[in-house]
């Protein structure tokens, strides 16, 4: 396959923001230079979680080979590496944007530059990637490229001058994207005769290969039976097969300078197969490795518990599977006396957290019980030492703490000025501290704020979208470790403290927050025999109170004609789902109710 | 008083107007299917003989609104019935009627078919309240009603609710003194059940109709229990009073958890190890029973495990709770030893009491019920 000479080659990503239309044009370039029928083709066909189709964006990185003749007449190989667009994936996008020469820059035509597309395109500037703008959905009335022209060259700085005008949509100038793609991006440099350097830019685990890497070729070459060793680890394999992306898996005799493909070399254990490492070759091994990624740091944690206890092998499972190609995710067992054995877990941010829950649930078939997100505290204690706490159940009594320490971070966002105001409301309550303000062209504005994490994590994205229409974008970044008056949250259902719903809290925050999960609870908690008070307190102290009143009657059913049947559906219903609650003490609590603490904010008040 | 063993009940699936509340499998508009229907049904009766040899002690002709078909329909199905099966001397027949649509004629009609229990669908002594449930009738369209109906009949139901929508204590009050004035010799009172798929629910869903708290509900329940047993009253299962020996043996043959045939669209039947329920679809029933003479859409057969309980919460329904000997002569093993942990559980909590071999609901046990009933499933 590798017959294509690597000036023929090209290997380019695509940065572009959430719906401005970067799988759309994919699947153009994919349907255009014909890799797939177009009976084949479905749409979005990089999207391959059925849950990026659903939401609309893109988590994981998937490569496809394309074949182009160009107008030159020559053959090209196009190695296309789709990108996430989400902040949380930023992490994702520097693993492809390493493996690649080019970008296209895909911005919207209606709607211009957003914040995570800056952030993204700083990265592939920093790696001196090439960069093509196309100026997508021209056809859409609302359209202004000169507009978004400008706003390229006066925000980013570079010539937007050759800026390709398309609707992936109607299939309007993909050809002259192809062209782009051949005549402005380089050819992998790279030399086939040095000693193998490859890198691993994404990985999965396939029941019948093993861990299957897939891999950016620097120099050297890979075939089937070459010995190969992990540079990080030292540990050698045999390679079973080497393929490329069609976007199926298709195996070729080999792979080498400037291929991106994949590799699978019978490996069992998923941690030998490290997203960033470099793989040689165990008999002419390469001196250096390839510098890698930076590692990414989780940032919010939650509690992750199978529904039925049963499956926290299954849940180790298919989390360990589901780190081997998403380095950032990382977990350590757990245990809470309210819902048994678990997993603490670490993400990139809110969304990034949902996604592993819901590919968890879908995916692995699991039920789960997850606890409120929280953060990294640095917890100072009396006698000098320091914690890094990332479990509020882990917090040492109040006596021993000196002062406790919460992560900031910078948030930019960009915003049309009309909404400036509520931007900066949302940022104030949130207790952010004003950085300053940019107007990027008369109508739109880009606020810089520093806030705590753990008020972003209570669902600012969705508030910052619901006080903007959803004009507003969000990126942000680490800035540091900030001493700030914290102090433990706890609930107590009849009269028990329920770890699993422990949280720390802001003090001046404390007592709303309080409120709003005693109602949730009281909410969700169905009536027992019994009454049950719902408490939250700080320490000893109780700060708010709600009471779930006692079951007095059921409904007084009749028997509908002899349905009997009916009856016992309605009785197995009731007693199913008092089965999958969580006892504490004589209180049968759902999974419900441990959720519908998780999102305390989305009434907006 | 005569040994239950067997019933049959009737489904007439016609209303004149569908009551807002009502989640029954009856519609309204659909007299062009009266004839049809009643063809079926008669088929149906006579194609399904085989399914039930047993002596039948009961007849109930249910629905809807059987009093819209033309009496003779009724008289033509009764007939049909005396022919096919096993029905005792003393056979107790119930037809289920509403108000506004009762005269003399059919009244006589239904005496001569040999119906010798009516049930009339009463609700509430206020015009408002039956006018804000979509009732068709007027309390003195009520009082006509029953004065003709009493002369032809002496075991007469009235059905009553509580926890309508605006309804007050004293309205459930005026409603109960009134009815035991005529007295009837059974009264049905029962509790409304907001049920998904009707008007009354989206109405609720909308905010346009209040409905009784919990509490409010509970205590109108507890008056009505109060009221009409110290009159003498037997509250005999959960929504059912009765005068002494007029017990509706139909309603308690469902509760003994005895076999029963179900004739007509949406109707269940309980034979053997196998409950069984026709189509609901009217134009479907009669399609189907004309091509071969069934129209079963559901059948659940019942394991062991599923008798059990549900003789255990069918059972427990009657204020004179189950007899440890029936569950006995039936499963040949003792509930005590089946269903331990469920009935000492229960009795733990107050809801359950022994006495002897019979097992019954406490007061507090019958405002939750279903609480009880839960544990005794598998």
């Amino acid at each position: 396959m590798s017959k294509v000479r690597k000036e023929n080659k090209r290997n380019f990503c695509i940065i572009a923001h959430i719906d401005h239309g970067k799988s759309t044009l994919a699947d153009r370039l994919i349907e255009k230079t014909g890799v797939l029928t177009e009976r084949e083709m479905e749409e979005q066909v990089l999207d391959s979680m059925d849950l990026e189709r659903e939401r609309g964006i893109t988590i994981k990185l998937q490569p496809v080979r394309l074949i182009y003749k160009a107008n030159d007449g020559e053959e090209y190989e196009l190695n296309l590496i789709d990108t996430p667009g989400h902040v949380d994936f930023t992490y994702e996008v520097s693993r492809s944007i390493a493996a690649c020469e080019g970008a296209l820059l895909v911005v919207d035509a209606t709607q211009g530059i957003e914040a995570q597309t800056l952030a993204n395109l700083y990265l592939a500037l920093e790696h001196d990637l090439e960069i093509v703008p196309v100026i997508n959905k021209i056809d859409l009335p609302s359209a202004d490229p000169d507009f978004v022209k400008k706003e390229i060259e006066d925000v980013i700085g570079i010539d937007a001058e050759d800026s390709l005008l398309i609707s992936a949509k109607e299939g309007i100038g993909i050809e002259d994207v192809l062209e782009a793609i051949v005549k402005r991006i380089p050819p992998p440099s790279g030399d086939q005769e040095k000693p193998l350097k490859a890198l691993i830019f994404d990985s999965f685990y396939d029941n019948y290969k093993g861990a299957i890497s897939f891999i950016r070729v620097f120099d050297g070459t890979l075939k089937q039976g070459d010995k190969i060793k992990m540079m990080s680890t030292g540990k050698e394999f045999e390679v079973m097969e080497v393929g490329i992306f069609r976007p199926n898996l298709s195996p070729v005799d080999f792979l080498t300078a400037g291929d991106v493909g994949y590799v699978a070399a019978s490996i069992k254990n998923v941690s030998d197969t490290r997203v960033g490492d470099t793989i040689t070759n165990a008999e002419f091994p390469a001196s250096e490795p390839l510098p890698g990624y930076k590692k990414v740091t989780p940032m919010v944690f939650c509690g992750i518990y199978p529904a039925e206890g049963e499956d926290y092998e299954n849940l180790k499972d298919a989390l360990m599977k589901l780190q081997l190609n998403d380095a950032s995710l990382t977990f350590e067992p757990d245990t809470s006396a309210a819902l048994g054995f678990g997993f603490r877990c670490g993400f990139l941010g809110l969304l990034h957290m949902d996604i592993i829950q819901e590919r968890l649930e879908r995916e692995y078939n699991l039920n789960l019980v997850t606890t409120a997100p929280g953060v990294i505290y640095k917890v100072y204690k009396t006698n000098g030492e320091v914690i890094e706490l990332d479990n509020p159940a882990n917090l040492p009594e109040p006596t021993l703490i000196d002062h406790i320490e919460e992560p900031i971070i910078t948030a930019t966002i960009m915003s049309p000025t009309e909404y400036v105001g509520p931007v900066m409301e949302l940022c104030q309550d949130r207790r952010g501290v004003y950085q300053g303000m940019d107007y990027l062209e008369p109508t739109r504005v880009l606020i810089k704020y520093d806030i705590p994490l753990n008020e972003i994590i209570y669902d600012f994205f969705d508030a910052l979208k619901s006080r903007t229409k959803g004009y507003a974008s969000l990126d942000y970044e680490l800035k540091g470790y900030k001493t700030s008056e914290l102090v433990k949250l706890d609930i107590l259902i009849n009269g028990e403290i329920v770890d699993a719903l422990s949280m720390i809290v802001h003090k001046d925050k404390a007592y709303e927050r309080a409120r709003k999960m005693t109602e949730r609870l009281k909410e969700n908690i169905p009536r027992h025999l019994f009454e049950i008070p719902i408490q939250a307190a700080i320490g000893s102290k109780i700060i708010a109170r709600e009471t779930v009143k006692a079951l007095r009657k059921n409904v007084l059913a009749k028997c509908y004609g002899g349905d009997v049947t009916r009856k016992k559906k309605l009785l197995e219903k009731q007693k199913e789902g008092k089965k999958r609650m969580r006892q504490i003490g004589k209180v049968e609590i759902p999974q419900e109710a441990f959720m519908s603490i998780l999102k305390l904010d989305d009434d907006n008040d | 008083m005569t040994m239950i063993r067997s019933g049959i009940y009737i489904h007439i699936p016609f209303c004149k107007r569908k009551c807002y509340y009502c989640d029954f499998n009856s519609y309204a508009n659909m007299e062009d299917s009266f004839f049809s229907f009643k063809k079926a049904i008669i088929k149906e009766i006579k194609t399904r003989k085989e399914e039930l040899k047993d002596i039948c002690t009961s007849v109930y002709i249910g629905g809807g609104t059987p009093n819209v078909l033309p009496p003779i329909y009724i008289e033509e199905i009764l007939c049909e019935i005396y022919e096919n099966y096993n029905i005792s001397k003393d056979v107790e027949i119930t037809i289920e009627l509403n108000p506004g649509l009762i005269d003399e004629e059919k009244l006589k009609s239904y005496k001569k078919a040999g119906v010798n229990r009516i049930s009339i669908g009463l609700q509430s002594w206020q015009n408002d309240l039956l006018k804000a449930i979509g009732r068709i009738h007027t309390v003195s369209n009520f009082i006509e009603n029953y004065s003709i109906a009493s002369k032809y009949f002496d075991n007469i139901n009235i059905d009553i609710m509580y926890a309508l929508p605006n309804q007050t204590f004293e309205n459930f009050k005026e409603t109960l003194t009134n009815v035991i004035a005529l007295k009837p010799s059974h009264i049905s009172c029962y509790g409304l059940i907001l049920e998904k798929g009707t008007p009354l629910y989206d109405m609720y869903e909308r905010n346009e109709v209040k409905l009784a708290d919990d509490e409010y509900e509970l205590m109108m329940f507890h008056y009505g229990a109060e009221f009409l047993e110290d009159i003498g009253y037997r509250h005999y299962e959960i929504s059912n009073y009765a005068l002494p020996g007029y017990e509706c043996r139909h309603n308690k043959l469902y509760w003994m958890d005895l076999h029963y045939l179900g004739f007509g669209p949406g109707a269940y039947s309980f034979v053997g190890n196998k409950r069984f329920g026709n189509i609901k679809n009217i134009k479907k029933y009669i399609e189907m029973i004309n091509n071969d003479g069934h129209a079963v859409d559901d059948v659940d057969e019942l394991s062991l495990e599923d008798q059990m309980s549900e003789f255990m919460f069918l059972g427990l329904r009657m204020m004179d709770g189950v007899n440890d000997k029936d569950f006995k002569e039936r499963f040949g093993e003792s509930m005590f030893s089946v269903f331990k942990d469920a009935i000492y559980k229960n009795i733990g909590l107050g809801l359950l009491t022994k006495e002897g071999d019979i097992l019954k609901l406490t007061h507090k046990g019958v405002d939750v019920s279903n609480n009880v009933f839960e544990d005794f499933l598998f």
